[in-house]
């Protein structure tokens, strides 16, 4: 990879996406300022919030991506004397820096705010742990949306795959409820009584990271090498 | 020095087939790749610039195949759309920093030369341009780092007489004839190719029609103008 190509794609990509990444840093501390005025900064309702906002951040390099397909700047990227690899990587690079934020201010969130048993082991002590868990957990579902986006045009998105994102929503938790036990929270409770299982969780979360990573990766390096400007009539 | 093979190189869309067609350019040539709309030329274009992978035969450029093409070997390529579709929100500064950091040989000082040449405001959004001042952005940004081979996709395509004239201009001046450096440029405009092109080709319907240079198209004609001698040979008249 050549890194001064790598370094300019990524220069692009967070330049565009920068100031989204800030409007919604400025909504949600605008959002959290409200609840707190009207005395409904529960804590609760702090980390909800900058749990969703994050959800929003996920959202901002994957709609890029799509951007780049529909207004055809994808056709001037691609005339650059750089690979697919190179405009993969920095997306995926900006995609976690965009997450970074979002992830930050759950982590003060949690280190301020007492949450309720059973949730209270990730407030103080884990809150620096819980960020990183949650910036790869945002990281990884932007990649996964970002693949997405770049393999299938906006339109055809709202179709089969959007049938399939709610089968899986629909088969998801009924394979939840026949794997786990019959008490999850006092399982999960257990199992994070175990002075392993802080490993276990880094180590589960690092393979899915990378396994979820890498598919995510190839199916975006192809569709970009494999973009080509207007394929269906002469050019 | 061979600069561009094609051989046997074709397309097939759902509406439309370039006949296989093998070809070689140059360096030192201007080349006119001349047909009616829809008749291939900028499929060509795309082609040897490394945009297109779905093609049977091959294209050579320095002896790399385009499909397998590294970005070393596109960077010796300057490719002019035919509309630039650069980022809006950026200006015309900010757009050729970005651009020149993928170009080691880029030129600051010829970059200087060219927007000075066709006037245009650097602090200017490229949203903002007109449609003469984004096609004179975008030879800015193919010529700035003055790469052995220029693609110049239907560069006058729609532009007003003084725009288009200051452009042919400096084409010229930037390409000389036997300069060195190959300059091909498609174009329906057949008045341009005797402005700008030693060398023609012309397609017809996805076909090879002919590939000769200017001097034997006059001479074989008989005609004073190349431009005549083109329209009849398009339009199915006398050759």
């Amino acid at each position: 990879m050549n890194t001064a190509n790598f370094d300019a794609l990524l220069w692009l990509e967070t330049r565009r996406d920068g100031p989204l990444v800030l409007r919604l840093i400025g909504a949600t501390i605008v959002v959290l300022g409200l609840f707190a005025a009207f005395g409904r900064a529960t804590a609760e309702n702090v980390v909800a919030i900058a749990l969703g906002s994050g959800f929003g951040a996920v959202l901002i390099v994957p709609m890029t991506v799509s951007r780049d397909k529909l207004e055809r700047t994808m056709d001037f990227l691609r005339s650059l004397p750089t690979t697919a690899s190179e405009i993969a990587a920095a997306r995926f690079a900006a995609a976690a820096l965009s997450a970074l934020p979002n992830a930050v201010l759950a982590g003060a969130a949690l280190l301020v705010v007492d949450l309720p048993a059973p949730f209270d082991f990730v407030s103080g002590r884990f809150a620096v742990a819980a960020t990183v868990a949650l910036w790869i957990l945002l990281t990884t579902a932007a990649w996964l949306l970002i693949a997405a986006s770049a393999a299938f045009e906006l339109s055809s998105l709202l179709s089969w795959p959007l049938i399939a994102l709610v089968l899986f929503a629909l088969v998801l938790p009924r394979v939840g409820a026949w794997i786990l036990p019959d008490d999850p929270v006092a399982a999960i409770t257990r199992f994070l009584a175990h002075p392993w299982a802080p490993a276990a969780i880094a180590g589960i979360l690092a393979a899915l990271t990378a396994g979820i990573g890498a598919a995510a990766f190839i199916v975006t390096r192809r569709a970009i090498a494999r973009y080509t400007p207007t394929p269906d009539r002469p050019l | 020095m061979q600069r561009i093979q094609l051989h046997r190189f074709s397309v097939t869309y759902p509406l439309f087939r370039l006949e296989p067609l093998s070809l070689d350019f140059s360096d030192g040539e201007r080349v006119a790749i001349v047909g009616p709309n829809g008749s291939g030329k900028s499929t060509i274009m795309k082609a040897i610039a490394g945009l297109l992978s779905d093609y049977d035969g091959s294209i050579r450029v320095d002896g790399t195949e385009m499909r397998t093409a590294t970005a070393e070997i596109r960077a010796r390529i300057g490719l002019m759309p035919e509309e630039l579709r650069a980022f809006g929100w950026m200006t015309v500064r900010q757009h050729l920093d970005f651009v020149s950091r993928f170009y080691g040989g880029w030129d600051r000082d010829y970059e200087k030369e060219l927007l000075d040449r066709l006037a245009l405001p650097e602090q200017a959004r490229i949203g903002t341009l007109s449609k003469g001042m984004r096609v004179k952005l975008a030879f800015v940004t193919a010529e700035a780092h003055r790469p052995p081979i220029l693609l110049l996709d239907e560069p006058t395509s729609g532009l007003d007489p003084v725009v288009r004239r200051e452009l042919i201009d400096a084409v010229r001046e930037c390409v000389p004839e036997d300069g060195g450096r190959l300059a091909l440029f498609s174009t329906h405009i057949l008045e341009d190719v005797e402005w700008l092109a030693e060398r023609v080709v012309v397609l017809r319907h996805g076909r090879l029609e002919l590939d000769t240079t200017v001097e034997l198209l006059r001479r074989r004609t008989a005609r004073d103008s190349v431009t005549n001698a083109l329209y009849e040979l398009l339009a199915g008249g006398a050759k």
